[in-house]
């Protein structure tokens, strides 16, 4: 028996497997009954999956360096369909550079995301979000809050949705 | 009489010097132009590249002139969106008997790749039905193969010699036993031949454990030999796909012993990877370095016979066994080979370990054993295995995964700074 139904993809331009492979087994080890949606999700599938599975959480995993746009993408799908609701977190390699972390991780929690997962602790990090999420529900996490470094206040570039 | 690729190849091979390639791909033209012209300019024997952009791999041909025209960056040469005209003279002067080119695009909707690499007088590429579907993208298989059948007579019938590599030996990239890699890299080029290419090269990647590889390419050429005897034939190694050493020393190390195996085993050309390939998109300069790198490395090696090697013979006889099987297995299927792969695949025969694509069954997996090989844990339905048994095995765990994923890198980032050059670990 699941402790939790998680849905988990990737963006559309990532053709990476790996990542999602080790999450399937990283989350079902954790109690999750995941279905992976696979590589180069399209953002429908993931609208569509949501909507009608109800899971109770949301898993984008993306390597590329393409993620955040994929995520900040997938994040207005599922307003626009009203499908916000479902506890949702992303993580990987999101952008090209480890120096945009700090901030692409503002813009998605502000966007809605319940937490993002990058850098070399994300693994462990992840797994702990999964532990709080069993015991009191995804919806109940606070995510820490992402540095603010001074010289770091400008947005990223690029960051409008098509 | 072949084309470029395939006569300078084969006049390497005659001197015994290993051709060595780079991936490289930069979306300006001048941009483009310069990184070919410092590879052509090596005094190395060496095949130019030329790597699409991620746009171009998925049929958008509109985006990377819109970026580039922006001033951003494209992670590969847009063939498809810039002029005819520009291309032509991207390769004015460069491309020839001396300096072949080969296209790499990861598309499984090849046709307006094929047709524009024809139009500009680029005659060899590479990919195939299996290997570019399953991996990278969601199409069905079915809709790759009619896409591939396609490609490859617009490519037959325009270009005098025109050239595919399968790129079968490298599904997935890593954890793949090396039986799989090899049948299918043999099936992808009878399926090129059924469409009227005469001149293909097989694929195969470096896996975890030399004697293993070596016994593996060995299996190849033992197996192309028996089905492509009326084809132009070479095989090209790639370094290690996996999770690269994150290390200077550990991916030198790699590169090196990539270009051994490659002469050890008489492949004819090698893909190489750069040491920076754990954390960015390598510059020109970090190509030319890796080249010259497997270069130097292959000149100190010499080919291995396999009576001298008895190492790697067990795992050849395994691997020709193995490969043999499944490739007769699917040839029986259909006397198309394209709706072959496809019935095979339906029906589990084929099953590439870990791939999550729709239409693979997903029944397969890979383990590294006790010596450092890659071994079938799950046979799924494969026609091999005899009575082995078919019960699945104990759950894979994602430390488990993660450790065979890490096997390699963690392997070599683990060298110590007093190994001599002919230290690779075995």
């Amino acid at each position: 028996m699941s402790d939790f139904r998680a849905v988990l993809c990737t963006v559309e331009s990532d053709s990476h497997m790996w990542n999602l492979v080790y999450l399937q087994l990283l989350l079902e080890e954790n109690g999750g009954d995941v279905v992976n949606l696979g590589a180069c999700t399209p953002v429908r599938d993931v609208v569509e999956k949501v909507r009608s599975g109800r899971p109770d959480l949301l898993v984008l995993s993306s390597v590329n360096g393409h993620g955040a746009h994929g995520a900040r993408v997938l994040r207005a799908a599922l307003q626009a369909a009203s499908g916000a609701a479902v506890p949702s977190v992303a993580g990987g390699k999101l952008t090209t550079a480890e120096s945009d972390n700090d901030r692409v991780r503002r813009e998605l929690l502000a966007a809605g995301w319940t937490d993002v997962f990058t850098g070399d602790d994300a693994v462990p990090r992840f797994v702990r979000f999964l532990d709080a999420g069993k015991a009191r529900g995804f919806d109940r996490w606070h995510a820490p809050e992402a540095v603010v470094a001074p010289w770091d206040d400008v947005p990223l570039v690029g960051t409008e949705v098509r | 009489m072949p084309g470029h690729l395939d006569t300078f190849v084969a006049a390497q091979r005659d001197a015994g010097r290993l051709v060595v390639q780079p991936r490289m791909g930069f979306g300006p033209v001048a941009t483009m132009r310069d990184g070919l012209e410092r590879v052509a300019a090596l005094d190395v024997p060496v095949v130019g590249t030329l790597t699409l952009d991620s746009y171009t791999r998925v049929g958008d041909h509109v985006t990377p002139l819109e970026r580039l025209a922006a001033g951003e960056e494209v992670n590969g040469y847009p063939l498809v969106s810039h002029p005819p005209d520009a291309t032509r003279e991207l390769l004015a002067g460069l491309l020839g008997p001396e300096f072949p080119v080969q296209v790499r695009h990861g598309t499984a909707l090849p046709q307006a790749v094929i047709r524009r690499s024809v139009a500009v007088g680029l005659d060899a590429t590479e990919g195939g039905p299996v290997s570019y579907c399953l991996p990278y993208s969601r199409l069905p298989l079915a809709v790759a193969v009619d896409a591939w059948a396609e490609s490859c007579r617009v490519l037959a019938g325009e270009s005098e010699h025109g050239h595919v590599e399968s790129f079968g030996g490298c599904l997935l990239g890593q954890l793949c036993p090396p039986s799989l890699l090899v049948a299918v890299a043999v099936l992808e080029a009878l399926f090129f031949r059924q469409h009227g290419v005469r001149h293909v090269s097989l694929s195969y990647a470096q896996g975890t454990l030399a004697e293993q590889d070596r016994g593996a390419i060995r299996a190849l050429r033992l197996l192309a030999a028996e089905h492509l005897a009326d084809m132009t034939w070479h095989v090209v190694l790639y370094t290690y796909m996996g999770m690269f050493p994150r290390t200077p020393r550990g991916a030198t190390a790699l590169i090196a012993d990539s270009a051994r195996l490659a002469r050890h085993a008489g492949c004819e050309r090698l893909i190489v990877k750069t040491v920076s390939e754990a954390w960015q998109i390598p510059s020109v300069q970090e190509n030319v370095g890796a080249l010259l790198l497997a270069s130097d490395a292959a000149q100190g090696s010499d080919l291995l016979a396999a009576d001298d090697d008895p190492d790697a013979r067990g795992f050849q006889d395994e691997v020709l066994a193995e490969a043999r099987l499944l490739v007769d297995t699917v040839l029986d299927l259909d006397a198309d080979v394209g709706r072959a792969l496809v019935r095979a695949f339906e029906r589990g025969l084929l099953d590439i370990p870990f791939c999550l694509h729709a239409d693979n069954r997903g029944a397969t997996r890979c383990a590294i054993d006790d010596r450092g090989a890659l071994v079938w844990s799950q046979l799924g339905m494969l026609p091999i295995g005899g009575a082995r048994s078919r019960s699945a095995g104990p759950e894979l765990r994602s430390d488990q995964l993660f450790a065979m994923l890490d096997h390699v890198a963690s392997r070599y980032d683990s060298l110590q700074p007093a190994t001599p050059r002919r230290g690779a670990p075995r």
